[in-house]
């Protein structure tokens, strides 16, 4: 379609996103990820909470931990108790580590998704309410029960998939490719040799 | 996480989202037709865009590989099959899931069927996962 962007302004668009992703967020783009997070949302919300707690636990201890030696040394307690006492609360010092990002900035980028292509389709004028599909996939699957069937089964196979493999088309595709991970160059090879093997074969006995 | 720290990280997912967002759509991804054009060689420009990304998201990776490390990512059994069912689906249903997110911001609401799949999908695949010990290593 002439009003869609030449592929070189695409290139620049999809680099744009992985890269501002990865310089910021320190994690390579991944969409399929998000969903596995969301679908668990309150186990993962519940986590992250444990985590805080555990965090805010630590600091806690080792700053009651660090007024205890300073109490010590001001009302002059040997150096040699001080240093045990020490050397024992680095021991168990918590491993203050950051997580994974937080599934509300996940839900975020999701949502960013949506808006940032109502954004694209409102100004191309292509925003239009569908409820179904027109053109080609009625031509090919019908209309109906028989398309929204498609439609679910086709989902049901991309997220099945793309759990399985850990990665879709920005994860292995994008992301992985780029880093030029074996794992990846492989997945889109075959994902990518999957889609144009049942393209073929419903474009020559569907349509 | 302090307030200050949650609306650092907020935005950073913002950015990258709003810009695939507009991006897929603008390159005509939202379009069953366009990617069945892609998937069937009669139109060249959607995979010269993928291939323009990657290349271009590779230059930023060696710059971003001079200061941080990134963990690879393993080959596993779920690998080489779940890319396998997940090709056949975007075939099928013309979205993978950052697609599907495009369609519905175009206005395309029967994505929310393919969205409804994909999310039982998901679902599905974490039992698959659990039940066959497959592990479960994500983007």
């Amino acid at each position: 379609m002439a009003e869609y962007w030449p592929w070189w302004a695409g290139a620049l668009g999809l680099a744009a996103s992985a890269l501002s992703h990865l310089f910021l967020l320190r994690r390579p783009l991944g969409v399929s990820g998000a969903y596995a997070r969301v679908l668990d949302l309150t186990r993962e919300r519940a986590l992250e909470r444990e985590e805080r707690r555990a965090f805010t636990d630590a600091a806690l201890r080792a700053s009651l931990v660090s007024e205890t030696i300073a109490d010590m040394r001001a009302s002059g307690v040997p150096e040699a108790e001080i240093a045990a006492l020490e050397s024992q609360s680095t021991r168990e010092g918590p491993a203050l580590v950051a997580s994974k990002t937080p599934v509300n900035a996940q839900l975020v980028f999701l949502a960013c998704m949506v808006a940032g292509a109502l954004a694209s389709a409102a100004l191309s004028g292509r925003l239009t309410l569908q409820w179904m599909p027109a053109g080609l996939q009625p031509s090919m699957f019908g209309s109906g029960a028989g398309l929204g069937l498609t439609l679910f089964a086709g989902g049901l196979l991309v997220g099945l998939g793309t759990r399985l493999a850990g990665g879709c088309t920005s994860g292995h595709g994008l992301s992985g490719c780029a880093r030029l991970q074996p794992a990846s160059m492989l997945a889109t090879a075959v994902f990518f040799g999957m889609g144009i093997g049942v393209s073929v074969l419903i474009a020559r006995v569907l349509a | 996480m302090s307030r200050d720290a949650s609306t650092k990280v907020f935005a950073a997912a913002a950015i990258p989202g709003l810009i695939l967002g507009f991006s897929l759509s603008h390159i005509g991804f939202g379009d069953f037709s366009e990617v069945h054009r892609m998937f069937t060689f009669a139109d060249l420009r959607l995979l010269l865009t993928f291939a323009g990304g990657v290349t271009l998201t590779a230059l930023g990776v060696a710059v971003f590989r001079r200061r941080h490390g990134l963990p690879s990512r393993p080959l596993h059994r779920g690998t080489v099959i779940g890319s396998a069912l997940f090709g056949t689906g975007w075939a099928v249903s013309g979205a993978c899931p950052g697609i599907v997110l495009v369609q519905l911001g175009e206005g395309r609401f029967y994505g929310l069927i393919t969205l409804a799949g994909i999310f039982a999908g998901v679902w599905v695949g974490g039992r698959v996962q659990r039940a066959a010990r497959l592990p479960s290593e994500s983007c």
